[in-house]
């Protein structure tokens, strides 16, 4: 999987969770960018991300999260670990 | 009553030197910087001609020491946080009558307000000279803080609490068994608008402990677990849906220095404290229960592996604390006094607010008088067990609890209506992976739900606000011709990822 592809990916979930209209997922889009983006709709976005892409995060993972690159790079390396 | 603990945070201020009495945005602050800073703000304070001193709600050292020199300067504070609408803090300032608001850090936010006040001070231990602090005895019936909570008017209610009520709750505090001492390092995770923040930097400051913030900038669920477990926390107050979220990783928590685990400001699940309770092998966890009203909490139900007191999933409220009274009263006013038969939890006591500020109508309705003691009705129904313990079964009226902020519908369904006057709105609460949200429906297809939010910012804050809005034809109604708000909740529940 390319990161282009998960990028899109996350472009529609991040639609179904955060109904901002279209939120362009770029590597330094963060929480401050997106207003309903909180810890409620974060940990939601992050259970579909799990679902969606058959992976799990540990919790200290989430917290080294700085922004939607670290989250797209850690989905490909738990994808290509599968 | 003498208002021992304003006397207690002096002492420490002078006395803890460099011990540290708090952790803010990973830095320590010790007691001898606190004192300074209280010492110079107070300067300041004394400068002001309103007794309420508004304090913006930064997550730094100065809001805190504004905090503190306004009680020792016998004034009281009152929390403003400088995301709110210009509207809503207009509203504050007015009601309360404050004439200076402090604020710790420059900030976008901050630029915006000077636009539309003129009473803002810059209080940062950058500008402010090294100064001692002093101390008055303010009398038990002054406010020590006033909050603002949803109103059921579209009006935010201002809630006073007097130093008496304060040092009542202290008291009961006190009975409680924790025994807190200079080694606690206590957790403060509240925004200082919830009267829950108020015991989290209050208590460590009597006993000669530290409280710990949660960074800014991080998700506030992830920057918690960050908190309780980097900084050793061996005293916390959560709500219990951070718990929730944090759900499928509770098997990566384990905090064996926590020995209080407290839970507050909404329902607490059985099932979820039973996943909580291996994470924290060494804490006596309790559910405590109270409205702003009755000063922060006033009962408490301890938990233990196996022994949870709970009603169909829910755990108790306990027992009320020393100096509160519980009554019960039915539908028809009379008092409850037989075991398992639900009534509204009205309460008692020194803990008590004197009452809503200038608001004559919420006061008549709210309290009331029953064998020469005067009484807060909750609006919380709740019923009592053989051996006197409480539980809370749910609201009277339309009131939700999202993240334990407590929430109006009808707040929202007027905020509504003044962008579209023609059109039914009905606002509910709804649950989502074990989490409590906000739901608006709107009676008009058209709705662009981003827009309308967009039109929202101006008149409510964002805890205030609907996660979901949704426009439907028509507005369901049940056999009784009523709004069939189940309907709604069911709807909100199946299209919240849409």
């Amino acid at each position: 999987m390319e990161t282009c592809e998960i990028r899109l990916q996350l472009g529609n979930i991040f639609d179904s969770v955060f109904h901002c209209g279209n939120i362009e997922i770029t590597d330094e889009l963060t929480a401050e960018q997106v207003e309903k983006w909180d810890s409620l709709t974060h940990l939601t976005m992050i259970a579909a991300v799990e679902s969606h892409f058959g992976i799990r995060f540990k919790l200290k993972e989430l917290i080294i999260m700085k922004n939607t690159g670290d989250l797209v790079k850690l989905i490909l390396e738990k994808k290509q670990s599968v | 009553m003498s208002i021992s603990f304003l006397h207690a945070i002096f002492k420490n201020l002078q006395q803890g030197g460099e011990r540290t009495a708090c952790v803010i945005e990973d830095t320590s602050y010790s007691y001898q910087e606190l004192h300074s800073l209280t010492g110079a703000i107070q300067g300041k304070i004394q400068r002001t001609g309103s007794v309420n001193i508004g304090v913006i709600t930064q997550n730094a050292p100065e809001t805190y020491a504004t905090i503190i020199a306004s009680w020792l300067t016998g004034k009281s504070y009152v929390p403003i946080p400088s995301n709110y609408p210009a509207e809503r803090i207009s509203d504050i300032i007015k009601t309360a009558e404050i004439s200076s608001v402090f604020y710790a850090a420059e900030a976008e936010e901050i630029d915006l307000l000077k636009t539309h006040f003129s009473l803002l001070e810059f209080v940062n231990s950058t500008t402010l000279p090294v100064a001692d602090c002093f101390h008055v005895f303010p009398p038990e019936d002054k406010t020590a803080y006033l909050l603002f909570t949803s109103g059921t008017t579209g009006k935010p209610k201002g809630v006073p609490i007097t130093f008496g009520n304060l040092q009542a709750f202290l008291n009961g505090f006190d009975t409680l068994g924790y025994n807190p001492g200079v080694e606690d390092r206590f957790l403060q995770m509240f925004d200082l608008t919830f009267d829950l923040s108020v015991v989290c930097f209050t208590k460590p400051l009597i006993c000669g402990g530290s409280f710990h913030t949660l960074p800014t900038g991080m998700i506030k669920t992830l920057a918690l677990y960050q908190v309780l477990q980097e900084n050793r926390i061996t005293i916390s107050l959560m709500v219990p849906s951070v718990i929730g979220l944090l759900l499928p990783y509770l098997e990566d928590i384990y905090l064996p220095e926590l020995r209080v685990s407290q839970f507050c400001g909404e329902a607490l699940k059985k099932d979820i404290l039973e996943k909580w309770m291996p994470c924290v092998p060494n804490a006596r966890i309790d559910n405590v229960y109270g409205p702003t009203e009755a000063t922060i909490y006033c009962s408490s139900a301890t938990c233990n592996p196996g022994k949870i007191p709970h009603h169909i999933g829910v755990v108790g409220i306990g027992k009320p604390m020393q100096g509160i009274g519980f009554l019960l009263l039915d539908e028809t006013g009379m008092v409850v006094t037989e075991q398992k038969v639900e009534g509204e939890l009205c309460l008692s006591g020194g803990q008590i607010t004197p009452g809503y500020l200038r608001n004559a109508e919420q006061n008549e309705l709210k309290f009331f008088d029953f064998n020469q003691i005067r009484y807060y009705r909750t609006g919380d129904i709740a019923f009592k067990d053989r051996s006197g313990n409480y539980y809370y079964v749910g609201r009277k009226d339309d009131q939700v609890k999202i993240q334990g902020y407590r929430i109006e519908l009808s707040e929202l369904e007027i905020a509504a209506s003044r962008i579209l006057p023609h059109c039914h709105s009905i606002a509910v609460g709804y649950q989502f992976a074990d989490t409590w949200f906000l739901a608006l429906f709107i009676k008009q297809t058209s709705i662009i739900e981003s827009q309308f939010q967009e039109a929202l910012k101006p008149l409510l804050p964002l805890y205030m606000r609907p996660h979901r809005i949704f426009g439907v034809e028509e507005i369901p109604l049940n056999a009784n011709g009523k709004i069939d708000r189940k309907a709604l909740k069911l709807l909100a529940e199946s299209q919240h990822l849409s």
